[in-house]
């Protein structure tokens, strides 16, 4: 490849000037002509039916709009998922968790919307809830919906090889059990939409989401309507991290609030309701069985996993299957079972967060292994190194791994973060002293590009051209800050030749975007990325054909590059600008060019309708991090010294963004690992602000040493996505440096300094 | 979140007289960084707020003694910025700086701090480690008391309604004491999980003269452990019996918690709090003994 | 109860009519339509709602409208001059400080107060400042260097 003049190089987001001057608009900042509040009465019981709902105080108060309860509404369950169809828009008899949806108001005001509230009376007949998985499996649990019959939504049972041959071979099994707790996405800006209907039987929502078109489909669901009478208009999120794949709640009764008023109708979130309602991530409670030869390699490798639902279904079942696929394929075992379930509750719904279970079960796996390596008297990285993935099929799964730079991934980390020097300092440290240090490891592999379940996995992207040379994408991208767009904008730039600030986005309506999923699964710039390249080639052609019109020479014979359009042998001698070569197609000949690119993963329609496991995944892209810390034992306070992120890009578009993107992630799981600490109680939520959440400061955070391993993968110049993997080996890594310093594993995240100190006083270390 | 008035009153004497004559409907208004939180949580339901800046109740002044008087109404922030503060209570420079945020502590108060009564308070501890008193003035007058007296429970002080805390008055710090305030937080921007404000005095190089320890955050209000405080007392002070006076602590603690409350929440476990007072208490002492120390050779 | 007050915001002049619980921040956002400023938690906690009261930096959410009554007001509206952005703006852009840019306007404001004060920090002295602005994207370290290297140029330093 020729050196590339935009991809690969440190360019800021082009977004980033409108949100420096304030000028940005997102959801929040949203004002239309004739718009109406919304809010949103919600349950205060964990379980219970509802005996009474009185709005007639409500409707009364002046300002109030319309007051809406289930009984305005035709009956309707729906769903996010079609296996699982268990939730109404508004509750008509039931009530399943703490900030359950009974009934909505639109007034002229915020406040008028929040007093209506405070006047309307609901009657309970408080039921028995159930709150831990493992109670709700059982016979006589209380249930949280009747008509499923059990509190079980789905189960998921592989086995690959033989696994008790597997055991049966090993010199010793290891047993344990982890519990991955629950994490609040706490995006800074609160979910909301605004949503207008229209005469005709029409909606057009605008909302900050990873997927218009997911969100299309499901507001279409929800309301019961054709989906061509509804419009998508994503607003730039103000933070999503998995949270915004999903439908908000607040979308189809905003809807509703419309139809009623026939007003556009904003609902958002206060802070609070974010972290009561609008969904974490999943807890995992996880078993792990695994038989090793004496020397450490892994012959036989079982997890079982069980999942909060919560009250309703959203990405659960995706997500079990997921988290089997990356335990199955990190380290190649020739003999893997995975067994995982997914148990309703009356805690709040879950949903999907960035990693997609990978981290709850990576902890566990990582953290599991390193008490192996243990008891083998071996070095962390020397048993990850042994059981190191290779390019090709896995033994057991089949997976085909089409790049492979798991060793480069820890050896790098290695190198970085001085794990040697570290690892045997610390092992000689005086165990007497209050202060131990501690350096521990952990290897994640993850989607390089999303997968392949339900039989799709394409993209599509146009460019036009106007006569001054400005080149727009029409890209499925979805800007969450993550750069999607400005990513988009360098393919596009390289791809064609042009030069980056002539380079336009544009996305986000489902009316003008092309149909695509969204932004999750780390998919976005490997899949739209190719369809961007693809449509920038094919604009590219036919702009040198062009060029070579002007030029008097012969296609073949011309490139373009930054903006210029030169002959092959003499790239230092530009001929004409693309700008003039666009003005030259409109006014000399009287015609316009554009680019049509598609990429389209052909095994998709096979791998979605068979439901294959670990074969469902393109491509797999590693990384590794090594975290070192310092534990105070009086206290079991863990200072965080250092964080090496080694991850594997395929090829990083744009270091600047790159790094941000794992920064940021290291940050989420940091948090996860140390400070967020989501705490329900019998289904109420207890850390329902920053106060009690904590999220990590800017002094929380500890230096971090970055690198990327460029694998050169299938993606649009060689990338693998990014987005998610930063977070995923960060718990582990951190669990196993407590432990190299103290000796003291915590199995429950966090892994937090009062858990600590409890484990250290039981041992009478301290 | 109930509706109020926001009243301005032009002076310290209409303020007292809207506080008497509103009663428990009023509520005095300071930086608001914790009032507005509460009221929106429904915690509080004022009909009127009193603001009180601006009637002359900011300020550091130096009395003769060379003690000081803050003005109940200074904001965090602006201590930071005192001198004379900075000079010769470094320990409270210290302790200002690491709370909550700039933002927060461009607007909240010493005295709002103070008449939360909150358990958490990062001040509370070390004021009345030092001895600190208050002055208040209502329509009969002024009073002054000690520190010691002011906290009854969380959110609750000797204050009568229609009572506003003017001043905050520090003694003069002897060139021959060390004080340090030490928490435990859960991150940067934490309330404090357990606290202790250590003050001792020496005599000579070794020998401790006076010495109060006072814990935060382990009861609902702040404990002054005068068991363990008495300990160290003419002890003589150095590396092994550091370790003793953490014992004596603990104990006091263990003895004040049978009859108050232990705060177990999701921030921390009674426990926690209980065991990590102990060693923050060892360190606080061996701390404000070395600063005893650097002060006397200075 | 209405009442009226007079402020400043980015230099110009307002006379407005605010209930006595409305808060700064809706002031801003609502009546003045300056969106700018963000609404994160209302409770002091994320500091996305950071404005310049009088030269230093409070959450907006802990303010009443009414207590701002005859102050000067900055929003992020206000900080560059034209067309020029302030040098912190500047930094942001191009040191990838900003993600999805909700917390950026109050972070901005809160490194401007910081260098207003001490234009050479060190580097704990810029996470101290930013202690009041939660960021989920960046994990910091991009905001720090953007504020370090507004800093410099604000001494003008040679690059």
């Amino acid at each position: 490849m020729s050196e590339m003049t935009v991809v690969g190089k440190y360019i800021p987001s082009i977004n980033a000037l409108s949100k420096v001057t304030g000028q940005n608009k997102m959801l929040q900042d949203m004002k239309m002509q004739g718009m109406l509040y919304g809010k949103v009465f919600r349950s205060t019981q964990v379980h219970a039916r509802i005996s009474k709902i009185d709005v007639s105080k409500a409707r009364k108060l002046p300002g109030v709009r319309a007051v809406i309860t289930a009984a305005d509404l035709p009956p309707r369950v729906y769903c996010y998922s079609p296996d699982s169809v268990d939730e109404e828009i508004l509750c008509s008899k039931k009530v399943r968790y703490i900030g359950d949806e009974i009934a909505a108001v639109a007034a002229d005001s915020v406040e008028i919307a929040q007093e209506a509230l405070s006047l309307i009376e609901v009657e309970y007949e408080p039921l028995p809830g159930t709150f831990d998985t493992v109670k709700a499996m059982e016979s006589n649990a209380p249930l949280v919906h009747e008509d499923k019959g059990s509190n079980i939504v789905g189960e998921l049972d592989k086995e690959f090889g033989d696994i008790e041959k597997g055991f049966a071979e090993s010199d010793h099994i290891f047993e344990d059990y982890f519990v991955s707790s629950r994490q609040a996405h706490c995006c800074m800006e609160t979910r909301g939409c605004i949503a207008q209907y229209a005469a005709g039987g029409s909606y057009t929502v605008w909302a900050p989401t990873q997927g218009p078109h997911f969100t299309r489909t499901q507001l279409a669901e929800a309301l019961g309507v054709d989906k061509a009478k509804v419009r998508v208009i994503d607003t730039a999120a103000g933070g999503a991290f998995g949270q915004k794949v999903m439908m908000d709640t607040n979308v189809p009764i905003a809807a509703y609030l419309s139809k009623f008023t026939g007003r556009p109708v904003k609902l958002v979130n206060t802070r609070e309701e974010e972290f009561f309602n609008s969904r974490t991530s999943y807890e995992f409670k996880v078993h792990l069985k695994t038989g090793v030869t004496k020397e450490g390699k892994i012959l036989a490798k079982q997890a079982r996993v069980i999942l909060d639902n919560g009250a309703y279904s959203d990405q659960g079942f995706n997500m079990v299957r997921f988290a089997g696929v990356v335990y199955s394929v990190l380290y190649d075992a020739p003999n893997v079972k995975y067994q995982g379930c997914l148990v309703y509750t009356n805690n709040q719904p879950s949903t999907a967060y960035r990693g997609f279970g990978n981290q709850q079960i990576g902890f566990a796996f990582e953290a599991h292994l390193d008490q192996i390596a243990a008891k083998l008297g071996l070095d962390p990285m020397e048993i990850r190194l042994l059981n190191a993935n290779k390019t090709g099929y896995t033994k057991a799964t089949k997976a085909f791994i089409n790049t492979c730079p798991f060793k480069e991934c820890i050896e790098e980390t290695a190198r970085l973060s001085g794990w040697a020097e570290k690892r045997k300092l610390y092992d000689k440290q005086d165990k007497n002293k209050r202060f131990q240090r501690g350096i521990g490891m952990a290897m994640m592999t993850h989607t390089g590009c999303s997968t392949r379940n339900g039989g799709f996995l394409a993209g599509e992207a146009y460019i036009k051209i106007s006569e001054d040379g400005i080149v727009s994408l029409i890209t499925p991208i979805v800007e969450l800050g993550q750069g999607g767009t400005t990513a988009m904008a360098q393919i596009v730039a390289e791809g064609m030749g042009v030069k980056m600030e002539d380079v336009r986005i544009i996305n986000a309506d489902t009316e003008i975007i092309p149909f695509d999923p969204g932004a999750f699964g780390s998919r976005q710039t490997f899949i739209d990325g190719h369809a961007a390249l693809a449509a920038a080639r094919d604009a590219k052609k036919e702009m040198l054909s062009v060029a070579a019109t002007m030029l008097d020479c012969k296609e073949e014979e011309l490139d373009a590059a930054d903006g210029m359009v030169f002959m092959k042998n003499k790239p230092d001698d530009p001929k004409v600008s693309t700008r003039d070569v666009a003005k030259y197609v409109v006014t000399q000949k009287g015609t316009l060019i554009s680019g049509y690119g598609l990429y389209a993963d052909e095994t998709a329609p096979e791998g979605g309708r068979t439901k294959a496991f670990a074969t469902y995944i393109p491509t797999y892209a590693f990384g590794c991090q090594a975290i070192e810390v310092e534990v105070d034992q009086k206290t079991g306070k863990v200072e965080i010294l250092k964080i090496t992120a080694v991850t594997d890009s395929g090829r990083t578009i744009n270091p600047l963004l790159a790094e941000g993107q794992i920064h940021g992630a290291l940050a989420q799981g940091l948090g996860y690992a140390y400070t967020e600490e989501y705490v329900i109680d019998e289904g109420k939520v207890l850390t329902d602000s920053f106060v009690d959440y904590k999220v990590p400061r800017a002094e929380d955070m500890p230096e971090m040493v970055l690198d990327f391993i460029e694998s050169n993968d299938l993606g649009p110049y060689g990338v693998k996505g990014i987005g998610e993997s930063g977070l995923v080996p960060t718990q582990a890594a951190l669990a196993n440096a407590v432990y190299q310093a103290t000796g003291v594993l915590i199995k429950e995240l966090p892994v937090k300094p009062e858990k600590i100190l409890k484990e250290l006083k039981r041992r009478g270390t301290c | 979140m109930n509706r109020f008035d926001y009243l301005k009153p032009a002076g310290i004497k209409e303020a007292c007289t809207i506080l008497a004559d509103k009663g428990s409907k009023a509520k005095p208004l300071a930086g608001g960084t914790d009032l507005l939180v509460r009221w929106r949580k429904g915690k509080i339901s004022p009909e009127y707020l009193v603001d009180l800046k601006g009637l002359g109740l900011e300020g550091v002044s130096v009395s003769k003694d060379g003690g000081i008087s803050i003005g109940a109404l200074s904001t965090l922030n602006s201590l930071l910025d005192s001198e004379y503060i900075c000079r010769n209570y470094s320990f409270l420079t210290e302790i200002l700086d690491d709370m909550g945020s700039v933002q927060i502590r461009n607007r909240a108060t010493v005295g709002g701090n103070i008449c939360n009564a909150s358990s958490t308070s990062d001040l509370a501890p070390i004021l009345l480690a030092l001895g600190a008193k208050a002055k208040a003035v209502a329509l009969d007058g002024e009073r002054e008391l000690k520190l010691e007296t002011f906290f009854l429970s969380p959110g609750k002080t000797v204050l009568s309604e229609n009572e506003i805390l003017t001043d905050i008055q520090l003694p003069p710090f002897s060139k021959k004491s060390g004080a340090v305030y030490l928490k435990m937080k859960r991150n940067a921007m934490d309330l404090a999980l357990a606290g202790v404000a250590v003050f001792l005095t020496l005599q000579d190089e070794d020998t401790c003269a006076a010495a109060k320890i006072v814990l935060g955050a382990v009861s609902p209000t702040p404990v002054i452990v005068t068991q363990a405080s008495d300990e160290l007392v003419g002890a003589r002070i150095n590396e092994t019996n550091i370790e003793k006076a953490a014992d004596l602590t603990a104990k006091a603690v263990t003895l004040v918690e049978k009859e108050v409350r232990p705060i177990d929440n999701v921030r921390a476990s009674s426990w926690y709090r209980q065991d990590v007072v102990k060693s923050l208490t060892a360190q606080a002492i061996e701390i404000a003994y070395k600063r005893a120390l650097q002060s006397i050779k200075k | 109860m209405k009442h009226t007050i007079s402020l400043k915001v980015n230099g110009e002049s307002y006379e407005i009519d605010v209930q006595s619980e409305t808060v700064l921040l809706d002031l801003i956002r609502e009546k003045l339509d300056l969106t700018g400023t963000k609404d994160g938690c209302r409770s002091g906690e994320c500091g996305a709602c950071t404005v310049m009261m009088n030269g230093v930096p409070v959450n907006s959410c802990m303010v009443l409208a009414v207590e701002a009554d005859g102050s000067e007001i900055t929003t992020i509206e206000g900080l560059s001059k034209g067309e020029e952005l302030h040098p912190i703006q500047k930094s942001f852009i191009e040191k990838g400080a900003v993600q999805c840019g909700y917390c950026t306007p109050g972070m901005i404001l809160s490194a401007k107060a910081l260098l207003d004060r001490n234009n050479d920090p060190t580097s704990e002295e810029v996470k101290k400042a930013i202690r009041g602005n939660i960021c989920r994207c960046t994990g910091y370290q991009k905001i720090e260097e953007a504020i370090m290297d507004a800093a410099s140029t604000m001494r003008g330093d040679e690059k």
